[in-house]
C-alpha cells in the first residue's frame, strides 16, 4: 500500500540518518579504539605499485609514520633502532608497511627523486613504503605525531597504537635508556598473549597535514 | 595584544642580562638562550628562583608542560653541589598553536621556564658551581632539537641579597597561574567531559574559555570547547579522548575577557552529586510523560492537539479500528520524530559539538525558520489561505478527511512544533537523559513522546472519551481561528528569541521576510495561481525574497554570548593616539543605528565570519564610533577627513597611515586592506 510504503522509507530514512551520523561522529573521535577492526586502506608505495592491507589478512601488519627530517625519526634511524626493528621482524614474518602522509611542500614529502632513493635506502630493512600526501590514511587512523607505531593482528584487529618507546627526546643515547613500548607489543602479539600496554601516547614532530 | 607585557619584559630582561656580570646567553638557530638568578648571595635554609629565558625568532614556538599532540617539553639536567636542590620546572600559561588538525601548547616570541633551588641549611657559605644541560625543541613548519649548557656560580653567605633582575622575575611569575577562586567539579558524559565553575567576580564578560590539561592523553588537544552559562554556574564541554577514566583533572583554565587571557590553575574533581538534576531512571521517564502530557496544552502545539482532536470526534460514526488505526499512527509520528532528533542530538554530542536539548535553538537559522514555519501556520488557521491540492493530505485538519498518511505526517508536524516548547517536568528529564548512555537517553525521548501523543491516543482507544468534547458544529470555524494566535504567540517569542542572538537589522529583515510571506500566500489564495505559469512566477519570486534572510543568517557567525570583536572598544581620540603611538593597527568605524549604509555594511561585511576573523588574526584594534546621538567630538573627527555624516571608515597601519575606504564595503576589499595594516612594520617607511 502505497501509505505504508511511505512509512517504511520513514523509518528506512531514519535509520540511515542514524548510521551515518554514527559514521560521521566516528570520524570526530581522536582515536581508533583497540580491539576494533583496523580502518582498511589501499595506497602507492615508492615504485608506485598499490598496497592495500587487505593483502596481508592473516599476518601481523606494522605500521610507522615516518618523516625522514624530523629530529624524533632521526634518533631512531642514526642509532639504527628502526632499520634493526624492521629487519627483525620482517625475517619473523610481519609486514611493516612505512608511511609518509606529508602534504606536498611540507616536511618529509618526497620532493624529488634523490628524495624517493633516500626513503628508499632509508626504508629497505621495511617491506613498503607508502606515500599518504593527501594524509587520508594518516587521518583514518588519527595519526598524529612521526613516528607513531601501530600493530594489527592477524585477524586485522587494531593491538597497539602509540609510541615507539618511552623516552620522548631527541637524543640517540636515550633508546637503549627508554622502554621500548612498541618492541614488547609486537612481542606479545607474535607470542599470542594479550598486549600489555596497547595505548601509549605517542611522541615526535606533528605529521606535516596539509593547512 | 596577548603578552604585549611578556614581550616588554623580555626586551628589558634580555637587555639586563646582556649587560650584568655573570649572565650567561647561547645563541641557537632559532632562539637565544639565557639564564638569570634572583639572587646575588643566598643564606643556607633559603630559595633561589633561575629563570631560563629563550627569545624565539618569529614563527617559531617552545612547549608547554603538556606540549598537545606533538613536541616536547623542555628537560633540564643539574649538576648540583651536596645540599642543592632543583624543582620541576614551573610554567606560565600556554598558548593553544594549531597546525592543521593538530594542535600544541606552548610559547611563542617569548618562553620564560623558572626552576626553583633550595639551599639547605647544612651548606656552608661559599662560592658553588652550578650546572645546568637544557635541552629543548622548536618548531615552526620543522621542528629543530635545541640546547644549551650554562655554568655559573651560586654564592652562598649570611644574608640573602636579592639580584637586579629579581623584581622582573617576580613581575613575570606572578603571571602564573593562580588557583581557581571556587571549587571546580567535572562530569563524563559519552565523549565529553564537563567542566562546572562559578563565574569570577567582577573581571568583565568571558567571551570563551579553553582548559589545558597537564597530564596528556585525557582530552582532546585540538578540539574546541563551549563555554554556556547555566543557573549562575558556568558550563565547560571538552571534547574527551575514548577510554578517559580520569578522577581528577588538572591544568589551567584559560577565560578570555575582552583581549585579555586570565588564567587559573584548576584541579577539579568527578563528581556525579553535581548535577542540579540528579534523578533515577523511572523518575525521568514519568517526568517525561507528564511533561509530554503538558506540552498538549503549551500554545505552539495545543493548536494542532486541539485540531486533530477535533478530527478524531468528527470522524466517530466510522469503525473504532478505523479511528484506533489513525491514532496510533499519530503516535507512531510523534514517537519516531523524537527519536530521530534524540538520534542527531547523541550522534552530535559524539563529535566536538557539546548539544544539548534545545540546542537547536541556538542556531538562529533553526528558530527563524521554524518562526516562519509557525506563521504560516497561523495564517492558515486565520483563514488567509487553504492549504491548496498539494497539501491537501497534511492540512483539512477539521474535515477529518485525512488519510492515514495525513494522520503519521501530523504526528510528525506536532513533534516538530513541540521541540521548541518546554513544559514543567520535561527539564529535569532531558536534563538527565543527555547524561546517560544512548538506549537510556532514547528511552526518555520515547517517553516524552508517548505524553505527547497521549490525549489523541486515549480518545482513539476509548471512543466514549470522545463524546466528551463538544459536538462539531459552525463554532468549529470560530475556535480554529482562534487557535492562530497562540500560534502568533509562538512567534513572538520566537522572534524575541532572534533578536538576542542576532543584530537588530537581521530581526527586521526577517520580519519583512514574514509580510512578504503573508503577502504571498494571500495573493496565492486570491489568485487561483494554479495553470497561469507567469503568476506562478510572481508566487515563487516573492517567496524566496521573503526566504532570503534565512539565507542570510546562516552566513553570519553564530556566537551567542556578543556580536562584538573581542578587540573592539568604543572610539575615543585619546585611545586612537595611545594606540597609533604603539605602532598598533587601528579600524575605525564611524556608524549610527538610523544609518542604512551602515547597517547595510555591517551586515554584509564587517559582521561575517570572514571579516571578524581577519580582525583576530591580524591583531586589529576595532575602535567603533557611534554617532546615533549628537557626539561633537565623533563630529570633529568626521571632519578630519572632510566628512559631514557616516559611514566612516578609516584603517591605520602601524606606521599611522590613514587610508580611507569607499563607503559601500565588500569583504576582499576590508580583508585586503586589514591585511596591508598588519604587515607593513615600521622598517618599511616609505
Amino acid at each position: 500500500m502505497r501509505k505504508t510504503r511511505s512509512l517504511f522509507s520513514y523509518i528506512a530514512a531514519l535509520l540511515f540518518t542514524f548510521s551515518s551520523l554514527q559514521a560521521i561522529a566516528a570520524q570526530h573521535d581522536e582515536t581508533l579504539k583497540i580491539g576494533d577492526k583496523a580502518p582498511s586502506f589501499v595506497g602507492n608505495e615508492l615504485d608506485g605499485a598499490k598496497v592495500s592491507l587487505s593483502d596481508y589478512k592473516g599476518k601481523v601488519v606494522v605500521l610507522e609514520w615516518t618523516n625522514f627530517d624530523c629530529p624524533f625519526v632521526r634518533k631512531h634511524y642514526d642509532s639504527n633502532n628502526m632499520q634493526a626493528l624492521q629487519e627483525k621482524y620482517t625475517d619473523q614474518g610481519v609486514v611493516w608497511l612505512r608511511i609518509i602522509s606529508s602534504a606536498p611542500g611540507k616536511q618529509g614529502y618526497l620532493a624529488s627523486q634523490s628524495d624517493k632513493n633516500r626513503a628508499k635506502q632509508e626504508g629497505e630493512n621495511a617491506t613498503y613504503t607508502i606515500i599518504d600526501s593527501n594524509g587520508e590514511i594518516g587521518k583514518e587512523y588519527h595519526a598524529k605525531t612521526t613516528p607513531q607505531m601501530f600493530i594489527i593482528d592477524k585477524k586485522g584487529n587494531l593491538v597497539y597504537q602509540g609510541a615507539i618507546d618511552s623516552i620522548r627526546s631527541t637524543r640517540t643515547a636515550d633508546v637503549a635508556k627508554a622502554t621500548p613500548y612498541f618492541k614488547n607489543a609486537l612481542d606479545e602479539v607474535l607470542a599470542g598473549k594479550k598486549v600489555d600496554q596497547p595505548s601509549t601516547t605517542p611522541y615526535g614532530c606533528s605529521v606535516k597535514y596539509e593547512d | 595584544m596577548r603578552n604585549v607585557l611578556s614581550k616588554i619584559f623580555g626586551l628589558c630582561l634580555l637587555l639586563i642580562a646582556c649587560s650584568s656580570a655573570g649572565a650567561t646567553s647561547v645563541t641557537n638557530a632559532h632562539s637565544v638562550a639565557s639564564i638569570v638568578s634572583d639572587v646575588k648571595t643566598v643564606k643556607p635554609g633559603d630559595q633561589v628562583t633561575l629563570m631560563l629565558h629563550l627569545k624565539l625568532d618569529k614563527g617559531w614556538h617552545s612547549y608547554w608542560t603538556n606540549p598537545g599532540d606533538s613536541g616536547m617539553p623542555p628537560m633540564f639536567e643539574w649538576q648540583l653541589p651536596q645540599g642543592l636542590q632543583a624543582s620541576d620546572i614551573q610554567y606560565l600559561p600556554p598558548e593553544k598553536i594549531d597546525i592543521g588538525p593538530l594542535s600544541n601548547y606552548g610559547y611563542s616570541d617569548n618562553a620564560y621556564y623558572f626552576v626553583n633551588i633550595d639551599v639547605a641549611q647544612s651548606v656552608s657559605e661559599g662560592k658553588y658551581p652550578i650546572k645546568l644541560d637544557a635541552d629543548w625543541l622548536v618548531c615552526d613548519k620543522e621542528c629543530v632539537p635545541e640546547k644549551a649548557s650554562f655554568e655559573f656560580s651560586l654564592t652562598v653567605a649570611d644574608q640573602t641579597f636579592r639580584s637586579e633582575q629579581a623584581q622582573q622575575i617576580v613581575q613575570l611569575q606572578q603571571t602564573m597561574a593562580q588557583p581557581y577562586p571556587t571549587e571546580v567539579d567535572f562530569q563524563q558524559q559519552s565523549g565529553q567531559v564537563n567542566l562546572y565553575f562559578k563565574p569570577v567576580s567582577d573581571v568583565g564578560k568571558v567571551t570563551s574559555a579553553f582548559f589545558f590539561s597537564e597530564k596528556e592523553g585525557v582530552i582532546s588537544n585540538s578540539a574546541e570547547q563551549q563555554l554556556s552559562e547555566k543557573n549562575g554556574q558556568w558550563q565547560l564541554a571538552i571534547k574527551s579522548l575514548a577510554n578517559m577514566a580520569e578522577q581528577s583533572l588538572s591544568g589551567i583554565l584559560q577565560l578570555k575577557i575582552g583581549d585579555q587571557y586570565h588564567s587559573y590553575y584548576i584541579d577539579a574533581q568527578a563528581s556525579t552529586a553535581n548535577l542540579p538534576t540528579s534523578i533515577g531512571f523511572w523518575q525521568a521517564i514519568l517526568w517525561a510523560l507528564l511533561g509530554g502530557i503538558i506540552l498538549n496544552i503549551m500554545p505552539c502545539v495545543f493548536p494542532i492537539l486541539s485540531l486533530k482532536a477535533l478530527a478524531v470526534c468528527r470522524s466517530q460514526d466510522k469503525q473504532y479500528f478505523h479511528n484506533l488505526w489513525h491514532g496510533l499512527l499519530y503516535s507512531l509520528g510523534i514517537v519516531l520524530s523524537f527519536i530521530l532528533f534524540g538520534l542527531v542530538i547523541i550522534a552530535l554530542q559524539q563529535t566536538s559539538q557539546a548539544v544539548g536539548w534545545g540546542y537547536q535553538l541556538q542556531s538562529p537559522l533553526v528558530v527563524a525558520g521554524l518562526l516562519y514555519l509557525f506563521f504560516v501556520i497561523g495564517l492558515n488557521l486565520l483563514g488567509v489561505f487553504e492549504w491548496g491540492h498539494s497539501f491537501s493530505k497534511v492540512g483539512n485538519w477539521v474535515t477529518g478527511k485525512q488519510g492515514y498518511f495525513a494522520s503519521f505526517a501530523t504526528g510528525v508536524l506536532a513533534a516538530v512544533i513541540a521541540t521548541p516548547c518546554t513544559a514543567p517536568f520535561m527539564g529535569a528529564a532531558l536534563g538527565y537523559a543527555l547524561t546517560q548512555p544512548s538506549i537510556i537517553a532514547l528511552s526518555v525521548l520515547v517517553a516524552l513522546g508517548v505524553g505527547l501523543a497521549l490525549p489523541i491516543l486515549l480518545i482513539t482507544l476509548i471512543p466514549p472519551l470522545a463524546r466528551i468534547l463538544p459536538k462539531p458544529g459552525a463554532w468549529m470555524e470560530t475556535f480554529k481561528q482562534l487557535l492562530a494566535f497562540p500560534m502568533f504567540l509562538s512567534c513572538i517569542w520566537l522572534l524575541w528569541v532572534l533578536m538576542q542572538q542576532t543584530i537588530d537589522l537581521m530581526a527586521f529583515l526577517v520580519l519583512l521576510g514574514l509580510l512578504a510571506l503573508s503577502f504571498v500566500f494571500w495573493l496565492r489564495q486570491r489568485c487561483r495561481l494554479q495553470g497561469s505559469w507567469w503568476r506562478s512566477g510572481i508566487f515563487i519570486v516573492l517567496l524566496l525574497l521573503s526566504l532570503y534572510p534565512l539565507y542570510h543568517l546562516q552566513k553570519m557567525p553564530t556566537s551567542t554570548t556578543t556580536t562584538m570583536n573581542a578587540n573592539q572598544q568604543t572610539f575615543s581620540p585619546e585611545k586612537l593616539q595611545t594606540l597609533l603611538a604603539n605602532n598598533q593597527p587601528v579600524f575605525v568605524n564611524a556608524t549610527a543605528a538610523w544609518c542604512i549604509t551602515c547597517k547595510l555594511n555591517e551586515i554584509n561585511v564587517l559582521n561575517t565570519t570572514a571579516v571578524k576573523k581577519a580582525i583576530d588574526d591580524y591583531q586589529i584594534h576595532y575602535l567603533k564610533a557611534d554617532w546615533t546621538q549628537k557626539d561633537d567630538v565623533i563630529l570633529a573627527y568626521l571632519n578630519r577627513f572632510n566628512r559631514q555624516g557616516v559611514p566612516l571608515y578609516v584603517i591605520y597601519n602601524r606606521q599611522g597611515d590613514a587610508t580611507v575606504l569607499p563607503q559601500l564595503l565588500t569583504e576582499s576589499m576590508v580583508i585586503n586592506a586589514l591585511k596591508n595594516a598588519d604587515q607593513s612594520t615600521t622598517e618599511n617607511a616609505t
